[in-house]
């Protein structure tokens, strides 16, 4: 189903890989992993490529299988020790990839800021005048002072602007229903039950748990239920309504017989009969259907906005290069934007949670009826006000090593209409030679923050268990933007 | 039954022979200096779940996993501005975007800016991490057709975003 050749978008987007030739430094992943991993534990890297236990590094540009080994068998002198390295690893401590005590890079890159930043501002920036970082914050080069934050030969550490607030407050957590979570094993129950309400006849797949999928013996619509930590979803799919369905049905009768929907040895037909699409809905009628199969699964929309997803943002537009009419497009202009469509995309939001728009749900509508649907669930329920710190602290927690792990994000914030969020980034001079004897420059510019909006974002753990918190956006004005978790330390409970 | 046993030498097998894909994985997505970091994570996280990793999908599951572990570690990178294109993606594996961090061909910057969260994330995972077909559905957390669907759509909108 590649057709790479006959269409140049995908070929530049491809071209335009970014990871051409980029190659893993594997010691400092293992170093990562050690402790937490047996990685390295079973000998299965050897220093010699005649070894029978020998692994090789798959790297798609290293073409001499020797290099691999090599590479393999640096990974396996740390692994047994041969590294001379002390990671100092606590067992337990594989939930929160903190770094150890006793590592001295830890201790060096929290204290670079806290410890060195007098001098590091003193000599690291003295260069000042040949045009980087401290000429750029005074507006003085070609870079406006609503750029976007280019042009610094360095990391810009936010600082608490005067007019920063130190008062702290309170915000709501959220956390996952445990009536919405699946126990182990449910996937398969809770498969079956749609199933039914769908017509769907065949026999549930089990895949451990929590992924299960079904596919109707007949027509070959499926459905598929996943779960994740705190997150599940379901999505349907009817490829006889589906713009593909000619290419998977070609797929099938040229599959060795054991090729089903979900791959070898899976449930299936082993043949469909497409269906003849008329034009897509218009968007009444896209609505009235999407709600239709809402309505038949039993899903409870009450409270949710269900609408048609223009093609294109009205950010666009902001851009350049955007048209108007696409943002507000009718569905009849929609077939413009892409005349092969045959469907129309309905959008079903959440308007009442605590995090608009973070778990919308997707419906493709065509004539026949609806071609795809993803769901996602999981209801949040409020674990209460927790104290929240004051945006002052939220600015020394930026510099807080033990923040910046495990990351809390705004997922409905967006920076488009920031003045000069498009332009170029703009490369500091290159630094000018040093004497010897003379400190290493290592350029830092600090950046005071001047406004702090308490949002509502999300934290994720390790396992997919998500909360809902209050999260910090700290802006500078000068197109720097820092999120930053909120909720104070003793709501948090750090055991590893 | 499993053929093979999920012990340390599959483990060491998992990881010489995904290193470089998963690494790259992060390459195209965040500051260069943590693709490490948060290659890592992804294999402490494949070591715990050893035993829910697919056997004939295990890519697929590893970018899976990548792509939540994106979430979670996701900061902004202090000399590039990236917007979070939160509010468009159906599931939960939200890219910060560094598309527009590091993708050099500006007009391909430029066409990716106009796709929806959802249309990037299947582009990329279908013209850089080159699945397809199962693959692909797999690493969405969707099915096949789903898949394939979601890949035409956003084909289809790539096409028209393109900058001509």
């Amino acid at each position: 189903m590649n057709h790479f050749d006959e269409d140049e978008a995908l070929a530049r987007l491809r071209a335009a890989d970014p990871a051409s030739g980029a190659h893993p430094d594997l010691r400092k992943i293992s170093e990562r992993l050690d402790g937490r991993t047996p990685v390295g534990a079973s000998g299965g890297f050897a220093f010699s490529d005649t070894s029978d236990t020998a692994v090789r590094v798959h790297d798609p540009d290293v073409r001499t299988g020797r290099g691999g080994i090599l590479v393999a068998a640096a990974v396996a002198a740390l692994a047994l020790g041969g590294g001379g390295y002390a990671l100092g690893t606590t067992a337990g401590d594989d939930n929160i990839p903190t770094v150890a005590a006793n590592d001295s890079s830890s201790d060096d890159s929290s204290s670079a800021v806290t410890h060195d930043a007098g001098p590091a501002l003193d000599h690291g920036l003295s260069p000042a005048a040949d045009g980087n970082a401290a000429e750029d914050m005074s507006g003085d080069d070609a870079m406006s002072e609503e750029s976007m934050g280019g042009g610094y030969a360095g990391p810009v550490i936010p600082v608490a602007g005067e007019a920063l607030s130190t008062e702290r407050t309170t915000g709501t957590v959220y956390g996952a229903s445990t009536d919405s979570m699946w126990s182990e094993g449910e996937a398969k129950d809770l498969l079956q039950g749609y199933a039914d309400r769908l017509g769907i006849e065949g026999t549930v797949q089990d895949e451990g748990g929590d992924f299960a999928h079904v596919v109707d013996s007949i027509d070959g619509r499926n459905l598929a239920v996943y779960s994740y930590g705190t997150n599940s979803s379901l999505d349907y799919n009817n490829p006889t309504l589906d713009p593909w369905c000619e290419d998977m049905r070609a797929e099938m009768e040229n599959s060795d017989g054991d090729y089903g929907w979900f791959g070898y040895g899976s449930e299936g037909p082993s043949d469909i009969t497409c269906t003849e699409l008329g034009p897509t809905p218009d968007e009444a009628t896209a609505i009235a259907m999407a709600e239709k199969f809402l309505s038949q699964l039993e899903l409870d929309y009450t409270g949710y906005t269900v609408q048609i997803q223009p093609p294109y943002s009205p950010e666009m537009d902001e851009m350049g290069g955007g048209d108007a009419a696409y943002a507000t497009s009718a569905p009849g202009e929609s077939q413009l934007y892409d005349p092969e469509s045959t469907s129309t995309e309905v959008v079903v939001s959440t308007t009442d949670g605590p995090l608009a728009g973070f778990q919308d749900w997707h419906l493709s509508v065509t004539s026949e009826g609806v071609s795809y649907a993803s769901i996602q669930f999981g209801d949040y329920v409020e674990l209460g006000d927790y104290p929240v710190i004051s945006p002052a602290e939220a600015v020394e927690r930026v510099n807080d090593v033990r923040f910046q792990q495990l990351g809390a994000y705004i997922p409905t914030l967006d920076y488009y209409d920031e003045p000069g969020y498009y332009e170029e980034w703009v490369e500091p001079e290159p630094l000018p030679p040093i004497a010897p004897g003379e400190p290493i420059p290592y350029p830092l510019t600090e950046s005071a923050v001047t406004a702090a909006e308490l949002h509502t974002g999300i934290v994720s753990l390790w396992d997919g268990t998500e909360f809902i918190v209050p999260v910090y956006d700290l802006s500078d004005g000068q197109g720097n933007h820092w999120q930053v978790m909120g909720l104070a330390e003793e709501a948090l409970d750090f055991t590893p | 039954m499993r053929a093979t046993p999920r012990d340390a030498a599959w483990f060491d097998r998992l990881f010489a022979e995904h290193a470089v894909a998963v690494h790259r994985y992060f390459v195209r997505r965040a500051p260069r200096q943590e693709a490490e970091d948060l290659a890592a994570e992804v294999f402490a996280v494949a070591w715990r779940r050893r035993d829910s990793i697919p056997e004939e999908f295990v890519l697929p599951w590893l970018y899976k996993t990548a792509s939540y572990v994106l979430s979670n570690h996701r900061r902004k990178p202090t000399l590039t501005l990236l917007a979070d294109y939160g509010s468009e993606s159906p599931d939960r594996s939200i890219s910060v975007d560094p598309a527009d961090l590091v993708v050099e061909d500006a007009e391909v910057r430029a066409a990716l800016d106009r796709l929806s969260t959802r249309d990037r994330q299947v582009l990329m995972l279908h013209a850089w991490e080159g699945l397809d077909g199962e693959g692909l559905a797999k690493a969405l957390g969707i099915t096949r057709g789903g898949a394939a669907a979601a890949l035409s759509r956003a084909r289809a909108r790539l096409r028209e975003a393109w900058v001509t």
